[in-house]
């Protein structure tokens, strides 16, 4: 599967989309404890789906469930998010 | 990944049975609150499913069977092997297909054993199965496939509780001279084995009394050692990295392609899941070849392919189909076939009466304990 890249707002978009927040609600700086929706299970398993869809990457659960804010969910995924 | 080819073996009917004790999202809301059960049902597309009090495996399994060979019309003594695959046997031993060949009257010249798997179960099975068809000699089969997990979720975990449903399966299989051959992609990654299990209750680590302590796992999750552990994003990576794969693998196998594909019968692991799955394979959002059957059931493990058949198939009732069955999950354990289904006996899931079942465990019990005779009782502890 190509690899795609997506702008940092259409990332930030994702994020919103994956936790049922209104578009715009991620700003990029946060920790994820400090989002208006619980960052959990459910949205980790949506997160490496939706990844997976966008880069055609395959991200560990551990290498997910170990990260603390957006931007270093975002690391994850470096090479595609470009500004 | 291994592939095995079967020619001659023709499927003559499946049949699904799940106990008539429903569980809904609403008795879940209880626990786990409004708000965040409505987020878990969007992901899984279970609001309902079937968890039994009293049935055991071999009984869903036996009330399948039983309709299944007498709709089919054939002779008990014509069956020469009894397949059943479960993670949920009924006693930790005898083997469960032993205690039905005895229950439902079979031969005792049937070849009877059980398969531990639980996702990947069901197209295991019928490798197994159809593989021994092929060599000639015998010549009728009757697989049995289900599990009783609802029963394995800690009542505290939202991951399983409103996901895991119970049920059970019978197919039959019959050598046929004129049968499409069918296709089997077969492969296993035991270091998944960490990522979904229950760690307590086999002969390596008996259950004592402490296995049964609800403790804070590393998950947040309330659980203790009988219950199943299940890590969500290791089974969605281990799924994306080896459905889709193994999928186009068989479908080339079979020299088919995608638009002679029928329809796609996998493990129903979650709505979630099978999207996901749906998506690698590039398949349109919601296609119909693509067969849900979560709602009304939920994942019941090696049943949950035959349930979505006889949920979802009744055209199969009538012209041939082409379809790509898939199991995969615990173990990391996956297999998948291309078969040419129909026509064939396949009605709608029956539901059995949630009744406890006094007699068999009640017998074995008293044999065991009752002493006719006067017989010594044991020996002493030295050996002597």
């Amino acid at each position: 599967m190509a690899a795609g890249t997506v702008t940092r707002a259409e990332f930030l978009a994702t994020i919103d989309d994956i936790l049922d927040l209104p578009p715009g609600t991620v700003k990029g700086d946060e920790n994820l404890k400090e989002l208006p929706a619980t960052w959990d299970s459910l949205a980790i398993v949506s997160y490496i789906a939706a990844v997976n869809g966008l880069f055609g990457m395959v991200l560990s659960g551990e290498k997910v469930k170990a990260t603390r804010t957006v931007p270093e969910l975002m690391a994850l995924v470096a090479p595609h998010v470009v500004d | 990944m291994a592939t095995v080819r079967v020619e001659n073996v023709a499927v003559r009917g499946i049949v699904s049975a799940v106990p008539d004790r429903e569980k809904t999202w609403e008795q879940d809301a209880e626990q786990f609150g409004v708000e965040e059960m409505q987020r878990v049902i969007k992901n899984l597309g279970v609001t309902r499913r079937c968890v039994a009090e009293h049935l055991s495996t071999a009984d869903l399994c036996q009330a399948s069977a039983e309709n299944l060979i007498a709709k089919l019309g054939w002779d008990k003594a014509s069956i020469d092997v009894l397949i059943l695959v479960t993670q949920t046997p009924d006693y930790p031993s005898p083997a469960t297909a032993c205690l039905v060949q005895n229950r439902m009257g079979l031969p005792t010249s049937v070849i009877a054993f059980d398969i531990n798997l639980g996702c990947s179960g069901y197209t295991y099975g019928l490798m197994v199965a159809a593989s021994m068809l092929a060599g000639g000699k015998l010549k009728r089969a009757i697989l049995l496939a289900g599990d009783t997990i609802g029963r394995c979720a800690s009542p505290f975990d939202r991951a399983t509780v409103p996901l895991f449903g119970d049920g059970g399966s019978a197919t039959a299989l019959e050598v046929s001279p004129n049968a499409a051959p069918i296709v089997f992609e077969g492969g296993t990654d035991g270091a998944g084995g960490i990522h979904l299990h229950t760690v307590a209750g086999g002969a390596k680590h008996p259950t004592r009394p402490s296995d049964h302590d609800l403790t804070l796992r590393r998950d947040g999750v309330m659980r203790s050692n009988l219950h199943t552990y299940m890590n969500g994003a290791e089974v969605l990576t281990f799924a994306i990295q080896s459905v889709p794969a193994m999928v186009n693998s068989v479908v080339k196998a079979a020299g088919w392609s995608e638009p002679e594909i029928d329809g796609y019968l996998f493990h129903q692991a979650s709505r979630f899941m099978l999207r996901n799955i749906g998506r690698l394979l590039r398949l349109p959002p919601n296609s119909p070849k693509l067969v849900m059957a979560l709602e009304g059931y939920g994942n019941t493990s090696s049943a949950s392919i035959p349930v979505a058949m006889n949920d979802q198939l009744e055209g199969l009732n009538d012209a041939p189909k082409r379809l790509v069955l898939a199991g995969f999950g615990i173990g990391w354990s996956w297999c998948a076939a291309a078969v040419q289904l129909g026509p064939l006996y396949l009605p709608p899931v029956l539901r059995v009466p949630d009744e406890p079942r006094i007699g068999e465990f009640e017998r074995m019990k008293e044999h065991e304990v009752s002493q006719p005779g006067d017989l010594p009782l044991h020996a002493s502890a030295d050996g002597t």
